[in-house]
């Protein structure tokens, strides 16, 4: 007889809700109201008992919510509405109408009326109840309704526990509505079939999607405290992945008010009132195991004996599983349901004694997980059912805590009739434990982070447990075979890859590119995205055929989607992709000791010539790199998600008789479709404002040698890991990606504008260098070492101890400094305009501090009859520059490119990293705005200046000249002159420069478009920590001053191309007859123009580093 | 005396010396089948790795890092990195399968023409013995030009993986063998 009794206690939890949940079989109005007055007692009492929790937990949106919940409870409960008690009488009669075994309903009832009678017992002193129960179990087993009718004689006061079975029925039923759904799409073997069909039978409720929509959309309106409730329970049916079209659909419905009414987090509030409940059955479940101490052997030992009751056993604790799954995850239940019916089928099939144990274990954690979470509210509630009841209130809160955590052990072991041994069960206890602190730790997680949480499996499913795969037939399209493997889910691609032929890698092809999307997705992410999806087959070379064929697939898609692909090739895709799943296994497989690291693994991708991995930016490795280890790929189940996917879209054909769907193959893109969807439906406001991440204890419980990342907070803000697979299934990845901060530093290129104009004065600058008549510095030949030329030769040689140097331009400008002070409260740049004389040579720009020396001569030159004007070089005419500005390279711009111009900002952030990042860009630029006229823009080898100069006028002189003599630096020219005149070296002639500077520019454009592919890389990039991304950011930043640099040495090759081209037009060529032998210099000189050019690696390393220095 | 040097030696081969050992081999010959029957009798206790398989596992003293490698040419440079400390090198024949065993000996001398596999023993299982039809293990070494091989310990072992004959037999030649070429080193 006890033995049936803690069948019963069990059984109740399902069946007590369709009476508990519908009202009593024959309506009792009477009963009602009086039921009525005790909820408002027991809600006093459970205030009361709020307050006592409060104490304990700091979290008051629980306490909230929990009140809330509980308030919902009630007012659902006392039925004040008699059309809607009606209504559901009226439903219950249909409902059973629709069962199809007519002692479903009879178990129903009984159920019902036994379960209060076991909880009365359990309320109460038991000694003399307990026979009455085991009379209402005899009632049960014999099927016989005789008793009834005394049974029901305890409901009258039993209608708490009714509240909270009804309550835990809203629930219940969404359990078994999805389990449903899962039994009816699954393909399991016909013993399979029989046995849980079986089961299904046994549970009491058969109720349609539909119908439950109905008795929500016509409840709701009716009851305003009540859509709290009732969308709670659709919040709870979508966390649980139920995601029937029904309950979507009222859910939308719902979801304006929703927001109001459930404290604007409807999520956090439907997972909290769902608490209390389950804590009730438990309680009293524990209760009556604590009182009986018997309850729990025998019960294990009838579940051993029926396997009927067994099926409902587990039955009863996955729907526990899913109420507290609430937080943790909304699909380890759902699939739960799965494996219950894959291990009852296993069962009868071959008793993989393993698996089974595998999965109470699981059952059990959960189990008393829940338990142990909901502790602190199941106090008071154990307290209003002690008190409401028997009317004595005088229980003391201690005894009665006590009881609660005590009785998880029992209520633990109950739903453990396999658990072989105790030290397994202390262990998940303490796993429990753990992540109750977890839990109340990050009460913030956000239904995101959950919903990742969620996929996590906690046992593997291995393809020998399916029957063995089928084979294509002849004739059969690529489809049709795919969806023959459906129901092998993520094994597909291992199916496909074995005993592989050309159709089956067809197949995999056609998979691969129809049911995955990877557009827009870094290399990494989508290598993640499909270890999600899909079990990677074992031996390698078939992890080598899905490879390739996935690498086919990437390569397509991004060659559609972008301007420029970053790819080479397919073959590129594959060996990066390759060297990223070796990376993982290298850094994960614990078998291997010695690690690769980052520079070997940056070497070994570079070594390779072959399949272009020496073309992927050592930038884009080490971000892979560090992206991959940053988390191992976990494994996943979504069959779940398929089978309520397929079955969600069986009933939208049903219903709008849609065309064929795609729902019949495991196909990821839908999941993801329907997972980010839902997410949009289920979510309020405020639950997308955390862009979530996935907490502790998800992941690091799977995965212990991974360090835990702190709790979830907001991805983009707070120092923390992205959560890449809840992002995933958001189908958000593409908000994530470093494009923004890619277009911020660079924004194209601009290399239309137009460098030279007729009104340019190069002519007349060509003349000034020509002619001998003009300003010339004078130099003692001891300073000339002082000033440091560099590749100068002289003209007309003669012995004095001066020599000349032609003066093409001078003048007072001024230049852009930027002082930068450190103090204690953070260092102030302080930018201001310093005067500056400048004095432009051919073959140098000199830069003084000022013009107090200059005391021009006019000396009349007796050889070329020329009076001209000579400024006395002295020796404290301090110089700025030792050695001067080369001429080579010069190039003046009176306005850049706005990209150049956040680039000029760029630089002078990494000059100084500390100084105030917002204010001085913003500062800097408003200056040069205000007097943007007179700006140029002088770029030198290795540095940039800001000039301003006096006038518009001014300033067009600087640039003719300045590029004007930097254009004919270095290419040959006949100048008249006096003697001793310093000019730049000579050393090839007009046209020789001109081929030059044409190779030059296409080198360099060739280059430039080589980054731009790369760009794309960049740009989709999502780095996984925030290190990586801080990482990556700067190495944009270096990319984008690259860029600049590049783009300038193009504009600048082109704009001394037209410059030559121009004067020559007008003075034609000059030919060296001295320098015949140019083509055997021509490529020492190449280099050496190269070498003028800033676009040289260790050039840019080197000024990068000055710069921060 | 001898007990005294054998241990002597176990301890120069003591727990910390990790041999690498690469596992090849065309696909379906048995590789994985091979390499979770040297796991027999280790516990084990790591979740699999999403990736390659790569085993520890310990054996007569002398711990083996076994690596299961493969795929396209394309990737072989890759491998080298691996390649390198390589003690041994098993690979794995279907013996049943004459007609892809030309591939088989092609993919093998190609193989061990790497620098670094110059020292590298090599053991052959000719697997699948089990199965009608299979070739003996003269017959495949004669089909993979076994002989030609110069300069390396190389021996053929006939085996089944899946009643797990002959895979300790060869694992005790490829250990003497690497011992005696650690100890001559």
């Amino acid at each position: 007889m006890n033995q049936s009794l803690a069948t019963l206690i069990r059984i109740k939890l399902f069946q007590g809700n369709s009476g508990s949940a519908q009202g009593s079989d024959t309506p009792n109005t009477d009963k009602e109201k009086q039921s009525d007055k005790k909820p408002r007692n027991w809600l006093k009492a459970k205030r009361s008992g709020h307050k006592e929790v409060s104490r304990s937990s700091s979290d008051s949106d629980l306490l909230n919510a929990s009140t809330n919940g509980s308030q919902d409870l009630v007012d659902d409960n006392t039925a004040e509405d008699p059309i809607k008690s009606s209504h559901e009488d009226a439903e219950e009669q249909e409902q059973r109408k629709e069962i199809p075994e007519g002692n479903g309903v009879e178990t129903m009832a009984k159920g019902k009326a036994c379960s209060d009678a076991c909880l009365e017992q359990t309320t109460s002193d038991n000694s003399v109840r307990k026979q009455n129960s085991p009379s209402a179990l005899s009632a049960d087993g014999s099927r016989s309704p005789r008793k009834q009718g005394k049974l029901r004689t305890f409901r009258e006061k039993m209608s708490i526990p009714d509240l909270h079975f009804r309550s835990t029925s809203a629930n219940l039923r969404l359990d078994r509505q999805s389990y449903e759904r899962s039994k009816k799409s699954e393909s399991v073997p016909p013993n399979g079939q029989v046995k849980s069909a079986r089961v299904y039978s046994i549970l009491p409720s058969s109720m349609s999607p539909k119908r439950l929509s109905a008795e929500y959309s016509y409840k709701s309106p009716a009851q305003l405290p009540k859509y709290s409730f009732e969308n709670a329970s659709n919040d709870t049916s979508m966390l649980s992945r139920t995601s029937s079209n029904t309950s979507l659909l009222s859910s939308t419905r719902f979801s304006p008010r929703k927001t109001n009414i459930v404290n604007g987090s409807s999520t956090s509030s439907s997972v909290r009132f769902i608490e209390p409940v389950v804590n009730m059955s438990n309680g009293n479940l524990s209760n009556g195991t604590k009182t009986k101490g018997k309850f729990n052997s025998v019960s294990n030992g009838h579940t051993y004996q029926h396997s009927k009751t067994n099926s409902v056993e587990v039955k009863n604790a996955t729907g526990k599983s899913l109420l507290l799954g609430r937080r943790r995850s909304r699909t380890v239940d759902v699939s739960d349901y799965t494996r219950t019916s894959s291990s009852q089928w296993q069962q009868s099939a071959s008793t993989n004694s393993d698996f089974i144990s595998s999965i109470t274990i699981h059952l059990k954690k959960s189990r008393s997980n829940s338990l142990l979470t909901k502790s602190p509210l199941a106090t008071p509630l154990d307290k209003a059912s002690y008190q409401n009841p028997d009317e004595k209130g005088s229980v003391n809160s201690v005894r009665l805590s006590e009881s609660t955590t005590s009785s998880t052990m029992p209520g633990a072991s109950m739903t453990q009739p396999t658990i072989p041994s105790m030290s397994r069960r202390s262990s998940s206890l303490v796993n429990a434990l753990n992540s109750f602190v977890n839990l109340r730790s990050s009460s913030a997680s956000s239904v995101k982070g959950s919903s990742s949480k969620a996929v996590t499996p906690k046992f593997d499913l291995k393809l020998e447990d399916f029957p063995s795969p089928p084979e294509p037939e002849i004739d059969e399209t690529h489809a049709n075979f795919l969806r023959r493997l459906t129901p092998y889910g993520k094994f597909i691609a291992v199916i496909l890859c074995q005993k592989s032929n050309a159709f089956k890698d067809e197949c995999l092809r056609f998979y691969l590119s129809n049911f995955f999307d990877f557009s827009g997705e870094p290399l990494d992410i989508s290598l993640r995205k499909i270890l999600m999806f899909l079990e990677l087959p074992q031996e390698t070379q078939q992890i080598d055929k899905l490879l390739t064929e996935f690498a086919h697939c990437y390569y397509q898609t991004h060659l559609k989607d972008e301007e420029y692909c970053p790819w080479k090739d397919e073959n590129q895709v594959y060996f990066i992709v390759f060297s990223l799943l070796m990376l993982h296994t290298d850094y994960f497989n614990l078998n291997n000791r010695s690690k690769m690291t980052k520079n070997e693994f940056i070497q070994l991708v570079h070594e390779d010539q072959l399949s272009g991995g020496c073309d992927i930016p050592k930038d884009i490795l080490l971000y892979y790199y560090d992206n991959i280890i940053s988390k191992e790929s976990p494994k996943f189940d979504f069959s779940c998600y398929q089978e309520l996917l397929s079955s969600e879209e069986a009933d939208e054909q049903n219903s709008l008789t849609t065309e064929k769907s795609s729902a019949d193959f495991y196909s990821p893109v839908a999941i993801i479709k329907a997972t980010s969807s839902n997410v949009c439906h289920d979510c309020t406001p405020s639950s997308f404002a955390i862009t979530g991440r996935t907490s502790s204890n998800s992941f690091s419980s799977y995965f212990p040698q991974i360090p835990a990342s702190t709790s979830s907070s907001n991805t983009s803000l707070v120092q923390d890991d992205i959560d890449i697979y809840a992002q995933i299934l958001d189908d958000s990845l593409k908000g994530l990606n470093m494009s923004s901060e890619v277009e911020r530093l660079w924004n194209g290129v601009s290399l239309t504008n137009r460098l030279i104009a007729d009104d340019n004065k190069y002519e007349k600058y060509f003349t000034i260098l020509n002619e001998t008549k003009g300003g010339y510095l004078k130099i003692h030949k001891n300073q000339i070492g002082k000033i440091a030329l560099s590749n100068f030769e002289t003209l007309n040689k003669t012995d004095n101890d001066y020599a000349l140097l032609k003066i093409v331009h001078m003048g007072e400008i001024q230049k852009l400094t930027v002082n930068k002070k450190f103090s204690i409260v953070g260092s102030v740049n302080k930018i201001l305009w310093k005067k500056e004389y400048a004095i432009l040579t051919p073959c140098c720009l000199l830069l003084f501090e000022n013009a107090d020396w200059v005391d021009p001569s006019l000396v009349r030159d007796e050889n070329s009859g020329t009076s001209n004007y000579i400024i006395d070089y002295k020796a404290n005419g301090s110089i700025l520059f030792t050695p001067p500005l080369a001429c080579n390279g010069l190039l003046a711009i009176s306005k850049i490119s706005e990209a150049a111009k956040a680039n000029t900002e760029k630089l002078d952030i990494d000059v100084d990293p500390c100084a105030n990042l917002d204010v001085l860009p913003r500062d800097q630029e408003s200056k040069v705005n205000n007097t943007d006229d007179y700006i140029l823009h002088l770029y030198a080898s290795q540095k940039k200046f800001i000039w301003k100069c006096s006038s518009v006028y001014e300033r067009d002189n600087w640039i003719d000249s300045i590029n004007l003599v930097a254009a004919y630096d270095g290419c040959y020219y006949n100048p008249k002159s006096l003697e001793n005149v310093i000019i730049s070296h000579r050393k090839h002639d007009a046209k020789l420069k001109l081929e030059k500077l044409a190779n030059t520019r296409a080198e360099k454009s060739e280059r430039l478009l080589a980054f731009q592919h790369s760009l794309p890389l960049y740009k989709q990039a999502i780095p996984i920590s925030y290190k990586t991304k801080n990482d990556l950011a700067s190495q944009i930043r270096q990319l984008a001053v690259k860029l600049e640099w590049l783009v300038h040495e193009i504009e600048r090759s082109q704009l001394y191309y037209e410059i030559i081209q121009q004067v020559v037009s007008q003075f034609g060529p000059f030919v060296n007859q001295n320098l015949k032998d140019q083509g055997k210099e021509s490529e020492s000189d190449l280099k050496s123009i190269k070498g003028s050019f800033i676009f040289n690696d260790e050039l840019l390393n080197a000024s990068l580093n000055q710069d921060r220095s | 005396m001898g007990n005294f040097f054998s241990s002597m030696f176990d301890r120069l081969w003591g727990v910390n010396k990790e041999l690498r050992i690469l596992i090849l081999g065309l696909d379906g010959a048995g590789k994985t089948t091979i390499l979770y029957r040297l796991q027999i009798g280790e516990v084990v206790t790591t979740k699999p790795t999403i990736g390659f398989n790569v085993e520890t596992l310990s054996y007569k003293n002398l711990k083996l890092n076994v690596w299961d490698l493969g795929g396209q040419t394309s990737i072989r440079p890759y491998w080298r990195c691996y390649y390198t400390d390589t003690a041994a090198v098993i690979f794995v024949v279907d013996s049943t399968d004459k007609d892809r065993m030309a591939t088989a000996s092609k993919e093998l001398h190609v193989m061990l023409q790497e620098e670094e596999l110059q020292d590298a023993a090599l053991l052959v299982f000719a697997n699948k013995q089990d199965q009608p039809g299979a070739l003996s293990a003269t017959e495949v070494s004669k089909e993979l030009n076994l002989v030609e091989l110069k300069d390396r310990s190389w021996s053929i072992v006939a085996s089944s993986a899946i009643r797990g004959e002959g895979i300790t037999e060869g694992l005790d030649w490829l250990i003497d063998v690497i011992k005696e070429e650690q100890l001559a080193a």
